[in-house]
């Protein structure tokens, strides 16, 4: 549509302006990316880093148990699969909090005056100043069984020995709600702010209560928003080690901290890690490509 | 005007109070709107209007005074619990709906079964000449088409009282003209109060049965098109409806039925003493431009001037004056002949005003 736009007012010089997104993209997405397709189905060197030579001995590795000397028969290795589906699962359960939490965040923000929006928006983003790993490891330190937490809940009288949060599922998820909780306000923050409100006088006047507005006539407005916002936190989610490295222990380990792990130190294993990460990777775009095409579905209704 | 017929009252509103933090919107208004009335409330922007068909419909609540429909208490009812519908300013159609969609929308939530909603919606359609969009999305329409699904969705549900907010100020000249005869011929058929909020006078003076003027808040005059462009009560009101020459007078002489007023020095006009005015009050002359006749041949006048600037405008031809103490007056005549050129720039004539329709304004 704006194609024609963009060709007639740049004319010839269209090319040579694109060409540092194109530098950009290739250095550091393309190229990458490759290295890591390449790596993937190589030889894997003791000390770390590859040997030259084509193997699909990481994918194998992944998905099929051929005994301690690899000379049995292939039984289906449930181990990486299944801290694969944690991954999932534990990336899917924080989107939905950070939904949970982040739309009636985003939602206040955005009915509030013009000014103190502003406000508002500058108090989420300040965690975000601090370097994540700093912010992960104070979690850590608080809510650790002797931390603060702990502390002030048995001061105040609540408990009478500590909750045992730190190496749990739960401390996890707290992690990674923590760490992406902005990723799913400031999209939602957007498309609530152009929402136009007397769309949801029009429903009330119509004899609809609020959440029967909510759910029918603001839901669907803000859709794109909600959508964005889930991608942005659950894909990084997925991919996440920080968190549980730090707050999930050896019980919790997710495909971040698998990948992290072959790359560290010398037991590394490149060609393996590699193969995680493209596997990883491809999980994502599918799920990008599923949500890709629910947009064209619905712009070819409008 | 309370209480003398409660069962023909659709909204009476009783000194109603709306304060914005220090803003005063509305200043003890109170009015009542009859059964199957077209009811304009006019007035320019900022007059408190908009407010109070908002606080009809439910969107705002009142700081103080009484609000009934049909004699039950909504000043605390929720919007979605009021039996009034509202046709908004920019349509505020539900986009990700068809247009059958939301027409049923309020029927819908009334619980209304499926069959009868879908049925009701088609109506709605064929009585707006939508019938064949009912599947098309608002967004593919054109802007007056989306002012009748906007129309159509809050008819749908019958309401006791339909709310008109400006409905016609996004449409074009011609659409807007098309529109005033079909909304009134819709609020005949359909039997339903219509309260109509416009800034235009002319939109007001065609469609409605009664009109509200309104400035700063309050209300200015209540009354028939007629009564208030004859009988305008204060200078806005005068000034607002229609054009007028207002000139700053002194009454003379008064008694029950006309008072003399001072227009020149030593020319003075005798009106109707409508208003009940006394010897000595300062104010205003209200003198409508298209009941002065000029006559530039011997005939005599009692007041004459010279002619400061002549504009045609098609149907008729306004001519501006001075009169002989620099007070500025303007003249319309109607150019029911080929006689274009009835006055030249510059030349001095004779002005007859037919005083029994001017007014003497206090104030």
């Amino acid at each position: 549509m704006s194609g024609l736009v963009e060709k007639s007012s740049f004319g010839g010089l269209r090319k040579p302006l694109l060409m540092p997104a194109w530098v950009m993209i290739g250095f550091f997405l393309i190229i990458p990316v490759l290295t890591m397709l390449v790596y993937s189905f190589l030889t894997k060197e003791f000390r770390g880093g590859v040997i030259w030579e084509f193997s699909l001995a990481a994918y194998d590795q992944f998905f099929f148990d051929r005994g301690l000397f690899g000379d049995e028969p292939p039984k289906i290795e449930w181990t990486y699969i299944n801290i694969f589906w944690r991954s999932i699962v534990q990336a899917f359960v924080a989107t939905i909090i950070c939904l949970v939490i982040g739309f009636p965040t985003a939602y206040f923000i955005a009915t509030r005056s013009a000014n103190t929006r502003n406000i508002w928006l500058f108090l989420i983003t300040v965690p975000y100043w601090v370097n994540l790993l700093i912010r992960t490891v104070s979690m850590k330190f608080l809510i650790r069984d002797s931390g603060p937490l702990n502390h002030w809940l048995m001061q105040a009288g609540f408990i009478d020995s500590p909750i045992h949060l730190i190496n749990t599922n739960f401390a996890v998820q707290l992690g990674l709600f923590y760490s992406y909780l902005p990723f799913m306000v400031l999209p939602i923050y957007a498309s609530v702010e152009r929402y136009n409100f007397s769309l949801s006088e029009a429903s009330a006047d119509l004899y609809a209560g609020r959440w029967t507005t909510l759910r029918r006539i603001v839901l669907p407005a803000v859709k794109p928003g909600i959508i964005a916002g889930c991608i942005l936190v659950f894909v990084p989610s997925l991919g996440a080690f920080l968190a549980p490295d730090l707050l999930g222990g050896a019980k919790n380990f997710m495909i971040g901290t698998l990948i992290e792990e072959q790359f560290k130190g010398a037991s590394g294993n490149w060609p393996f890690g590699a193969a995680a990460s493209m596997l990883l990777l491809s999980l994502v775009l599918v799920v990008l490509l599923f949500y890709a095409r629910s947009q064209s579905k619905q712009a070819l209704h409008h | 005007m309370t209480g003398s017929d409660q069962a023909n009252v659709a909204v009476a509103a009783n000194s109603l109070f709306k304060n914005y933090g220090s803003v005063e919107a509305l200043k003890d208004v109170s009015l009542s709107i009859n059964d199957n009335e077209f009811f304009t409330l006019l007035g320019p922007s900022g007059c408190g209007k908009t407010t109070l068909l908002r606080i009809i419909a439910g969107f705002e609540a009142i700081t103080a005074g009484t609000l009934f429909l049909h004699g039950k208490n909504i000043a605390d009812l929720p919007a979605n619990k009021r039996p009034v519908n509202t046709v908004f300013q920019n349509y505020s159609l539900f986009p990700h709906m068809t247009v059958a969609d939301n027409v049923g929308f309020g029927l819908e939530m009334q619980g209304k079964d499926k069959q009868h909603i879908k049925q009701r919606a088609g109506e709605m359609l064929e009585l707006v000449q939508l019938g064949e969009y009912a599947d098309r999305k608002p967004s593919q329409l054109s802007g007056g088409q989306q002012q009748r699904v906007a129309l159509a969705r809050a008819l749908a549900p019958q309401p006791e009282v339909l709310l008109l907010d400006e409905p016609l100020s996004a449409l074009d000249l011609k659409l807007r003209k098309a529109m005033r005869i079909e909304l009134k011929q819709i609020q005949e058929n359909a039997g339903i109060t219509f309260i109509f909020v416009t800034h235009d006078q002319e939109e007001a003076l065609t469609m409605s049965d009664r009109i509200a003027v309104m400035s700063q808040g309050e209300l200015q005059q209540l009354g028939t098109a007629t009564d208030i462009y004859q009988e305008p009560k204060n200078k806005f009101v005068a000034d607002f409806i229609g054009e007028s020459n207002l000139i700053a007078s002194t009454v003379l002489g008064a008694d029950n039925n006309s008072i003399q007023c001072k227009l020149t020095d030593n020319v003075s006009i005798t009106t109707p003493n409508t208003l009940g005015a006394a010897p000595g009050d300062q104010g205003e002359l209200c003198i409508r431009p298209e009941r002065i006749r000029l006559s530039n041949s011997g005939e005599s006048a009692s007041l004459e001037g010279v002619v400061d600037s002549v504009m045609y405008l098609g149907t008729d031809t306004q001519v501006v004056l001075k009169l002989d103490d620099k007070q500025s007056i303007s003249v319309r005549t109607q150019n029911a002949d080929n006689n274009r050129a009835v006055v030249e720039v510059g030349q001095r004539v004779g002005l007859h005003i037919d005083e029994s329709s001017c007014r003497f304004l206090a104030g």
